[in-house]
């Protein structure tokens, strides 16, 4: 898919330009901004999913919650996780990571 | 084997013990009092890569500019000389590292999580209100070029370095210590030095895991620590590591940020990252 105009937020900022081949990682940074729908040029096809991380777990595998887990472990294994920015940073984390198995799953 | 230290390191790689010449006559154009913007872009205008690279930059969501910047001269006026400046070392630098052999180190990746810590750092240091943010992309960008260092002098210990690492579940920075005796934050406030470039980036490269330890720019090698921290927890790109470096509270605090702002930070780092990647690695 490819953006066929300019994607700005409310206030006219420029957050993906005309011509942008859409990969995953946008459908993140469009979700983020609000952005509920853009204009692609192309085929048509299936509509990229928008949703927060929360209704998109409960629709991913238990083995792809584990596999989420285990790898937020390995990546945090020598950071001390009592502080609270740690703490958030996690789940944020926790959060991209379960976006990205539940796009693979969609692209699939 | 007479052990290796820091400066003796750096002495060997003769590619790379001066910086491009554009670098330094844009340096030399900016601090002379007696130049002016015509002059700069003149300078800019004798490499057309670079040229394109910075119109596509000042054009990019980064500056969110809202008409199309067609010119070098009104992308300096946009985007400020001193900060053209260090956007211009971030280019050099990475050209400067293209094309060396990669059978350890991904040069794709290891530019990925440059890149990433590079937007972070300037995304912290819009948050903070500092008045040139281009500085903090470069500093982030040039915090890990000591293992690059390493990698070129010592590439079957740099290879053991991972190991150790992996094998003790030990942060790289660790591993280097112990087989070398310094890690590669060292060698990068090193080279630093031998391109004179400016203080606050030897010291904020220097002091990148530990930040506590800086003691005349805090601030910079505080939000480098933070970004090389945030950049690493989501996975963009790796510098040879696997694993978030430990976190330094001192760093966080001395930010004056409330966590509630790091899902912001997270999404700025996000919304520029691939638009930069894009900017800084097309050949």
């Amino acid at each position: 898919m490819v953006l066929g105009a300019d994607v700005k937020d409310l206030s006219g900022r420029l957050l993906l330009n005309a011509g942008t081949e859409v990969q995953q990682q946008h459908l993140k940074v469009l979700r983020t901004w609000g952005v509920s729908g853009v204009e692609v040029v192309g085929e048509g096809g299936e509509e990229p999913a928008v949703g927060d991380s929360h209704t998109v777990a409960a629709a991913l595998s238990p083995e792809a919650l584990t596999a989420i887990e285990g790898e937020i472990e390995k990546r945090f294994v020598a950071v001390t996780l009592s502080h609270p920015v740690m703490v958030a940073l996690v789940a944020l984390v926790r959060d991209d990571l379960t976006m990205h198995y539940f796009d693979e799953a969609l692209f699939k | 084997m007479t052990p290796m230290t820091v400066e003796g390191l750096i002495a060997r790689c003769h590619a790379i013990t001066s910086l491009p010449l554009i670098y330094q006559r844009l340096d030399e154009a900016i601090n002379d009092p007696y130049s002016d913007l015509s002059r700069i872009a003149a300078i800019l205008s004798e490499d057309s890569a670079l040229s394109a690279r910075l119109l596509r930059l000042a054009n990019s969501a980064m500056f969110s500019f809202p008409s199309r910047v067609e010119t070098v001269s009104r992308a300096i006026t946009i985007v400020g000389t001193k900060q053209l400046r260090d956007l211009v070392l971030a280019t050099s630098v990475i050209e400067l590292f293209r094309d060396i052999p990669q059978e350890v180190v991904s040069m794709e990746s290891f530019w990925r999580h440059s890149i990433a810590t590079g937007i972070c750092a300037r995304v912290i240091a819009t948050c903070r209100r500092e008045a040139n943010v281009e500085r903090f992309y470069v500093l982030g960008l040039l915090h890990d070029i000591g293992r690059l260092i390493i990698y070129l002098q010592l590439p079957e210990a740099f290879g053991r370095a991972i190991g150790l690492a992996a094998e003790k579940r030990l942060p790289l920075y660790q591993a280097e210590r112990e087989l070398f005796g310094f890690d590669h934050a060292a060698v990068g406030q090193e080279l630093m030095r031998k391109w004179k470039l400016p203080a606050a980036l030897q010291e904020g490269v220097g002091c990148h895991h530990a930040p506590q330890l800086a003691a005349r720019y805090p601030e910079d090698a505080a939000t480098v620590h933070i970004a090389d921290i945030v950049a690493n927890a989501f996975r963009m790109g790796s510098s040879g590591g696997s694993t978030v470096p430990p976190f330094v509270e001192q760093a966080w605090e001395r930010l004056g940020l409330t966590v509630d702002q790091l899902p912001l930070i997270a999404e700025q780092l996000a919304l520029h990252y691939r638009v930069a990647v894009d900017i800084f690695m097309e050949h």
